[in-house]
């Protein structure tokens, strides 16, 4: 569920990249949308993987922002409908995180909380458990 | 794949070993997809080949390969580039066995820092193409889709190297984890 979100995701950049909403509007709504769908694609696919995860709240960011782009940049009335749409699928999708299923050793955050690490003895590399 | 309690090459705390060869060859072979991509598309560029693929952009290719910023005013082709880096991401990924998260801190990162910035790398080229020169160059759009692929795969690997250094740094301070990075263990 986790990562069809974030893949999802992904797809919605590549939708903004096709631009059919902004193709009617001025060309400051192109230029940010294609600038947005690839960000989005690149965030959306690391954070399907399990390990980058919390990189989707990046996504939710530019959903956020694709809401405010249409007031602040000026969209055709199509262009701010599919902003819109885009910008609150991208929140919902990104707000998913789905079940993290493997063990990381603590993941990222073990790396500056010594307590957290697990095993955290000289002979590394050995299940001692 | 979670029987990683049960490998002793697992690193600590992992369900599962990032290091084996059935988590390294998917990256290894887009890694190599990419690589050839990146080698037609340089060979486009060099004039070697006087057509490119391109089903859905009409002469999009051509405009992003040729006639954009990019082309025109970097010294080599940069398609090139790419090529150089996806052959030795392939290779870095390649080297080493299934316990290199621990014998070879030094190859993992290094191929962690080259799938980043062939990822990054190939987005802000994806945002010229879309921005900049207002051409889509499909066969490009691939290269970076691939580029972006591997990222997410690779980045395991890399954390459980960061635990293994950060516990060396632990135990034994920047000497340890200098020597722990080369893949010199201490003896105690």
């Amino acid at each position: 569920m986790g990562m069809l979100a974030q893949i999802l995701s992904a797809a919605l950049g590549g939708w903004l990249m096709a631009g059919p909403g902004a193709l009617s509007g001025p060309d400051i709504a192109l230029i940010n949308d294609r600038v947005v769908g690839p960000l989005v694609i690149l965030i959306g696919l690391s954070a399907a993987h399990e390990i980058m995860r919390p990189l989707r709240w990046l996504n939710v960011l530019l959903g956020l922002w694709m809401l405010i782009a249409p007031w602040a940049l000026g969209y055709s009335w199509t262009g701010m409908l599919n902003a819109t749409a885009v910008g609150v699928l991208l929140i919902v999708l990104g707000s998913i995180r789905g079940p993290i299923r493997a063990r990381h050793g603590g993941g990222w955050s073990a790396l500056w909380k010594p307590l957290a690490l697990i095993q955290g003895d000289i002979s590394d590399g050995k299940q001692t458990t | 794949m979670n029987n990683g309690m049960m490998d002793p090459d697992s690193p600590p705390g992992w369900s599962y070993n990032p290091s084996t060869w059935a988590e390294r060859l998917p990256d290894i072979a887009i890694a190599l997809v990419g690589f050839g991509l990146a080698t037609y598309l340089t060979l486009y560029q060099v004039d070697a080949i006087s057509t490119v693929y391109e089903p859905f952009f009409g002469d999009g290719s051509h405009y992003v390969l040729k006639q954009s910023i990019v082309p025109r005013y970097f010294p080599i082709p940069d398609a090139a580039l790419g090529a150089a880096a996806y052959l030795a991401d392939a290779i870095a990924d390649a080297i080493g066995g299934r316990r290199r998260w621990r014998t070879m801190p030094w190859m993992v990162l290094m191929l962690g820092a080259l799938a980043c910035g062939l990822a990054v790398i190939g987005t802000v080229l994806t945002v010229f193409q879309g921005v900049l020169a207002q051409h889509f160059c499909t066969l490009c759009l691939c290269s970076a889709f691939c580029s972006v692929l591997m990222l997410g795969a690779v980045l395991d690997e890399v954390l459980a190297t960061l635990q293994y250094l950060r516990r060396q740094w632990n135990a034994h301070g920047w000497h340890g984890t200098w020597r722990a990075l080369w893949g010199l263990e201490l003896a105690s």
